[in-house]
This record gives C-alpha cells, sequence and structure tokens, in this order.
C-alpha cells in the first residue's frame, strides 16, 4: 500500500512537471516582444519622410525590432484613416516612407498614425504624430564681399515662427561641420542671419551649407539646403577617367595593353611553331637517305 | 672505350629495386596526407590555416616561391650553359629539365592551393588586370611550363628511337618508346628541325625563366611594405634561384649516380664543376642579401627597423641566422676545398642549400606581413604572429612529395642523362648508322 502510494505520488510529480515544463516551453516559443515605436517627420525640399523608430527590450539591452512591419496612416478629423502605406524596420531600428503627396492638401496640420497589428515575434504596437506645416527658406547674401546665411521659417499661413532654434551646418565628406555657434534663434520675422567668417575649400568651389529645424515638437525637422560656389576651389585629382596603373582591366594603360600583349603574341607564337615542329619531325620519317 | 650498347645499356631506364619501390611508396603516403589534409582546407576553407587578415602569406607562397626557384635551374643548365658551350654540364642536362618541370608543375598547383576558393578561378581571367603582377605571373607560369617541357621532350625524341630499339623483345614498350619517339629515325630534316628547335628553346627560356622569377619577385616588391620595398628584388630572387636550383640538381645527381650506378658518366669531375658553379651561385646571392638586409639598415626608418630586429635578434633571429650562416655562408667556405666538392660532401652540402632556399623564402614571405605600415589593433594576439598548422604543413608536404614523384616517376621511364647526346659527345657511332655508312 505505501508502496503504491509513493509511486502515486511520484507519478502525479512527473505529471506536474512535464506540464510545467511543456507549458514553459510553449510560452517561450510564443513570447512576444513588446515593441517601443516614436514617429518622427522628416522635410528636405520637396522630399517629405515619415520616419519610424522601433525597438525592444531584450533580456540585457535595446534592441533594433528589425522586420517589424508598420502601417502607415494619416488621420482626418472624424478619425477615419487612410493607409498611406506600409514600411519595415530595418537592421538599424529605422523605417521611413515617401509622404509628399499628403502635403499637396495644403492643410494647416496633419496627423499620422503608424501601427504594428501584432505578429508571432512582436505585439501589436502603435504611435502617432501631429504636425503643423511650416516653411524653411535660406539664402546666400553678400554684404561688403562678406557672405551671410540668411533663413526664414514661416508657417502654412506664410506667418513668421520666432523664438525657434535653427541650426546652420556646412556638408562635408563624413559629417557636416557647424557654422558659427551650435544654435540661432528666429527673430520675430522668423529670421536668422548668420555670418560665414571662414571659407572652406570645396571641389570646384562648391559648398553646400544646410539649415535645420531639428525635431521640434511641432513641425518636425525640417532641412534646407544652399548649393554655393565660394569655397576655395580643390583641383580634382581623381584619376578616375585616366587609363592608369590602378584602373579597372578596361582602363588599362595603353603600353601595358600592347607590349606584354606582343610578348605573349611572340613567345606563343614561337611555342606554336616548335609543337608544330614535333608533328614535322613525325613526318619526315626515312626521307633522309636520299638526302644524304 | 664504351662501345654505343653498353651505353644504352647504362643508361636506358631501369625497373625499381626494392629501395625504389619503397621510395614511391613513401611518397604516395605522403601526398595522400596532402590531399586528406587538402580536402579538409577545401571543404572548412582557410582557416585551417594559421594565416590570418595579416598573415595572409604563409608556407604556402613560400613553398611557391621556393619552387619557381627551383625550377629556374632548367634554364641555368640546360640553356645558359648549352648556349656559353660548356660541354661537361651535358650529363646533368637531364635532369636539370625533369627538375624545372616537376618544380614548375607543383609551382604552379601551389598557387592554386593557396586560394580560399579555387572554385573561383575563372575570375582572374574575366576581370584580371594586365597591370597587375599576378597576372603577369599567371602567364609566365603557364608558359616556363610549356617551354620547360617542350625542352625536355625534344632531346628525348633521339633516346625514345634508341630506347625502342633497346627494348625490341618488350615489344609493349617497345611500341611506347617508338610512339613517343615521333617516328624519329635521325634524318636529314628531322635533325634540322631537331636542332632549330632546341636551339630555339634554349634562347626563349632565359627571358622567360628571367622573367617568371621577376615577376614572383615584382609580387613583393610591388606592394609597399618594410622588407619587400626593393627595386632589387628581381635580381636578388634570381640570385637565389640559381642557388637553390644548382643544390637540388646536386641531390638528385648525386642520388641517381648512387642507385643508378652511373659513376662513369656522372663522375667527380662533375661534382666539382657544380660545386664551383654552386659556390659562385652563392657569392652572388650573399652579395644581393647584403644589398637588401644593409641599406634598409642605414636608412633605419621606423618600420624597417622592427621589421630588421625581428630578423636580426627578435622572433625570426634563429631562422635568419640559420638560413644565412648554415645555408649560404658556411656552403660556400666550405665549397671552396676541393675535398668538400667531392660527391658525398656535396651532396650534403647541396641537401642544407635546398633545405636553407626553402626556408630564405619563408623569412622573406611572412616577417614583412607581421610588420605592416599601419599598427596592427583590435586582434587576437595570436593573429600578430604566423605559426603553420599541422594540415598547412601536410598539403605543403603533400606537395614537394609531389615534385618529387613526378622526378621519380620520369627518372624510371626515360633516360636521366642523354643518351644519344652522350654517344655524339664521346665519338660513339649507332649501329644503324654504320650499317647506313656501310650500305652507302
Amino acid at each position: 500500500m505505501k508502496q503504491n502510494r509513493i509511486r502515486n505520488s511520484i507519478s502525479q510529480l512527473l505529471c506536474i512537471l512535464f506540464i510545467v515544463f511543456t507549458n514553459s516551453l510553449l510560452q517561450a516559443q510564443t513570447k512576444q516582444q513588446k515593441a517601443r515605436l516614436s514617429v518622427s517627420y522628416y522635410k528636405e525640399g520637396n522630399l517629405n519622410l515619415l520616419k519610424a523608430s522601433a525597438i525592444y527590450k531584450d533580456e540585457t539591452q535595446f534592441k533594433p525590432a528589425q522586420g517589424l512591419n508598420l502601417n502607415a496612416y494619416q488621420v482626418f478629423e472624424n478619425d477615419s484613416l487612410v493607409l498611406l502605406g506600409t514600411m519595415m524596420v530595418n537592421a538599424e531600428g529605422t523605417a521611413q516612407i515617401d509622404v509628399s503627396k499628403v502635403f499637396e492638401n495644403d492643410l494647416l496640420q496633419y496627423d499620422f498614425e503608424v501601427e504594428h497589428v501584432g505578429s508571432e515575434k512582436y505585439k501589436k504596437v502603435s504611435g502617432d504624430l501631429s504636425l503643423k506645416v511650416a516653411h524653411l527658406a535660406s539664402e546666400l547674401k553678400t554684404v561688403d564681399e562678406n557672405y551671410f546665411i540668411e533663413a526664414k521659417l514661416t508657417d502654412a499661413n506664410n506667418e513668421p515662427i520666432p523664438d525657434t532654434e535653427l541650426k546652420v551646418k556646412l556638408q562635408r565628406f563624413f559629417s557636416p561641420l557647424t557654422v558659427g555657434t551650435e544654435l540661432y534663434f528666429t527673430d520675430e520675422n522668423g529670421t536668422i542671419n548668420v555670418p560665414i567668417t571662414t571659407i572652406m575649400p570645396g571641389m570646384e568651389g562648391k559648398l553646400n551649407y544646410e539649415v535645420i529645424l531639428q525635431d521640434s515638437d511641432d513641425y518636425g525637422t525640417i532641412k534646407s539646403v544652399i548649393q554655393t560656389t565660394i569655397g576655395k576651389p580643390i583641383k580634382d585629382l581623381s584619376t578616375f577617367d585616366q587609363r592608369t596603373m590602378w584602373s579597372p582591366p578596361r582602363k588599362a594603360p595603353w603600353v601595358v595593353l600592347i607590349v606584354p600583349n606582343i610578348l605573349i603574341f611572340a613567345v606563343w607564337l614561337t611555342l606554336i611553331i616548335l609543337v608544330i615542329n614535333l608533328f614535322r619531325i613525325s613526318k619526315h620519317k626515312n626521307k633522309s637517305y636520299e638526302k644524304h | 672505350m664504351k662501345n654505343f650498347e653498353q651505353l644504352t645499356d647504362d643508361l636506358a631506364p631501369k625497373k625499381f629495386g626494392l629501395y625504389g619501390k619503397l621510395w614511391v611508396g613513401f611518397l604516395v603516403v605522403i601526398i595522400l596526407g596532402g590531399v586528406y589534409a587538402y580536402y579538409q582546407q577545401f571543404t572548412k576553407g582557410l582557416a585551417i590555416t594559421g594565416m590570418r587578415d595579416y598573415a595572409l602569406w604563409g608556407i604556402y607562397i613560400s613553398n611557391f616561391v621556393f619552387f619557381v626557384a627551383i625550377s629556374l635551374v632548367g634554364s641555368l643548365i640546360t640553356a645558359i650553359l648549352r648556349l656559353s658551350g660548356v660541354t661537361w654540364a651535358t650529363p646533368l642536362t637531364r635532369i636539370a629539365e625533369i627538375i624545372a618541370v616537376a618544380a614548375i608543375i607543383m609551382g604552379g598547383l601551389t598557387i592554386i592551393i593557396d586560394m580560399g576558393r579555387p572554385d573561383r578561378i575563372y575570375n582572374l581571367f574575366l576581370h584580371g588586370r594586365l597591370q597587375s603582377p599576378i597576372v603577369w605571373d599567371v602567364i609566365v607560369v603557364t608558359t616556363y611550363l610549356t617551354i620547360s617541357i617542350l625542352l625536355l621532350v625534344f632531346p628525348l625524341l633521339p633516346d625514345f628511337h634508341i630506347l625502342s630499339k633497346k627494348f625490341k623483345n618488350n615489344k609493349k614498350l617497345s611500341n611506347i618508346y617508338s610512339k613517343l619517339s615521333l617516328n624519329w629515325d635521325g634524318n636529314f630534316y628531322q635533325r634540322r628541325i631537331y636542332n632549330w628547335s632546341i636551339r630555339t628553346l634554349s634562347v626563349l627560356i632565359i627571358p622567360v625563366a628571367f622573367a617568371i622569377h621577376t615577376v614572383t619577385a615584382w609580387l613583393f616588391a610591388a606592394t609597399y611594405r618594410p622588407g619587400w620595398d626593393s627595386s632589387n628584388f628581381g635580381p636578388y630572387f634570381i640570385a637565389g634561384a640559381f642557388v637553390a636550383g644548382a643544390g637540388g640538381v646536386i641531390c638528385v645527381m648525386y642520388l641517381l649516380r648512387k642507385f643508378r650506378h652511373l659513376e662513369d658518366y656522372i663522375t667527380d669531375y662533375h661534382f666539382d664543376k657544380m660545386g664551383k658553379l654552386l659556390v659562385l651561385l652563392i657569392l652572388v646571392y650573399i652579395y644581393f642579401n647584403i644589398n637588401e638586409y644593409l641599406v634598409p639598415l642605414l636608412k633605419n626608418t621606423e618600420k624597417e627597423a622592427e621589421h630588421l630586429k625581428s630578423l636580426f635578434v627578435g622572433e625570426q633571429s634563429f631562422l635568419f641566422w640559420t638560413v644565412i650562416f648554415g645555408g649560404l655562408v658556411l656552403p660556400a667556405t666550405a665549397l671552396l676545398f676541393k675535398r668538400m666538392r667531392k660527391p658525398f660532401p656535396l651532396f650534403i652540402i647541396g641537401l642544407i642549400v635546398v633545405i636553407g632556399a626553402w626556408w630564405k623564402r619563408f623569412i622573406i614571405v611572412t616577417p614583412t606581413l607581421l610588420h605592416p605600415f599601419l599598427p596592427i589593433q583590435g586582434v587576437p594576439e595570436s593573429w600578430r604572429h604566423y605559426t603553420p598548422t599541422h594540415l598547412e604543413w601536410l598539403v605543403t608536404w603533400g606537395t614537394l612529395a609531389g615534385a618529387m614523384l613526378i622526378v621519380t616517376i620520369l627518372v624510371r621511364y626515360v633516360p636521366v642523362i642523354p643518351i644519344h647526346e652522350t654517344a655524339e659527345e664521346r665519338g660513339i657511332v649507332e649501329p644503324r648508322n654504320t650499317e647506313r655508312n656501310e650500305a652507302k
């Protein structure tokens, strides 16, 4: 009796352990990650991008929510949604979609929603963005041979937006250089005037300055680029279009193409003649006796 | 004086005895080991070797340079000495040609072995740049191999004809030699074509031989690295190649003389001459070595100094001084004495020179790679050094055994001393010619 009781207890314990184990295994297999989603807006010229950034917390650290599928919607006053398109989060944890057509409607404010409907790996998550329209115009001005960058920030009604932070930078190969101080504040006319004190070198004198309204809560990120030719010209030393020893095969120097090929041809022609000579020797059997 | 029959008996290929068979078996075992190791490399990649980001050329490339160096002896003895009118080298020409063919075949194979993805070799032909010494090397190795084979084949035609008659009792063997002789009967037309072809090959092989080792040297010299950045590298490599090749010929001629009983043909006189030639070649090579190491030492730029320090007193110093003194200075000094130019001492010296030549290539290739101009950073400590793995050694030994097997097979089936030329030089007339003369 006692043995039976012990046996029953052990089998009950094993059953419980099996259920717990398989349950936790199933849970582990179906455990969804909770992604954190943020939505932003970027404008440069006529390009309007809706950007999303998605990360999730692993056991130890935040990681990009790569592969997360997102639907982008425009939200209207009556809370109706219009699907703008879908995007997928890349290895860096970002995704973007071109929404330039949306801005052809000339509204004062735009509302967007980005949503992930849920998948095996990620739970349902959404983020929204409410955006006012702003315009950033910039130009290069010359006063007494001194250069200035003048930029003007206006809203949808063309009214100036004062006391707003703008950055002015010079585009370089690796990352832009700050021009003057880090930040400039727009005056009551919505403008800034930034003197260019140092003229940097540029390819054929080309220097591109950019004025940026960065991560504004109301307007998003807006960038305006001024292309100038005021830089100290750099002579183009590139040999890309020339025939050089370091060019690809089709742009090898003529001398390298001609001389070795003539040598190769001459040597191999001689070798072919020598191989033919083997056949000639073979053909000339017993022809010598008359000659001797 | 020997008659033609005795001469043919002495020089005709013979079946291997017990030692010969054991030797072939030994080589086959090593080759199979090499094939196994290469299979591992082919399936798992170059990660099975000791080569990493910095030491990207290891013993495979050292081995390749060694093979190319050894192969140059074909041009030295067959062409340069022949065109210079040196008659004492006649018994050695075939040996030199056999070594050249074996070495260049295995040299070409070694380059493919060094490739991580040999299945992509076609890209070399699709996208190869004619500006690159690597492409030149491929072209010149192929050309040199073809010339070496032709230079081996042409002088063999009369010998094959002689052998076909000698083995007339063995119909199968006689037929094979007869076919290989390409209907040679020594008539006027055949001799004219034959002489022209050999003269042409002898002239042609010299620039191509110089080109092959110069281009191999440029693989290094065209790369801006400490130890390789030298305009002297081409002649330096050629001088070293002649030393290695002459050492190789001395070793093979000693072994053949001993096991094939060729004392009447490869005499002490030949050893004495080869010993003197080797002294001359080593002295020239030592001169180039002084140039290669002294000039950078005087300049003493930071990276060159670091590289030279590793050779002179650092990690590679034991190997370096062993090679310089053991492989060059001591052999050259010893060979100045006549008794050291006797067959056995010369064989030992030749062997030391050849082994020294192999390690010399190693200390040319690897230490430089471990002293790049940009500092080695952010890599495991083991990547700062290069130690070949067992599998790498197995592959390398496999290729060396492969070269020796080619030599062995050729020694088994072709006369190692040209019968026809030896007969002509000794004024021994072939029986058929006698009959012909009598008929006339």
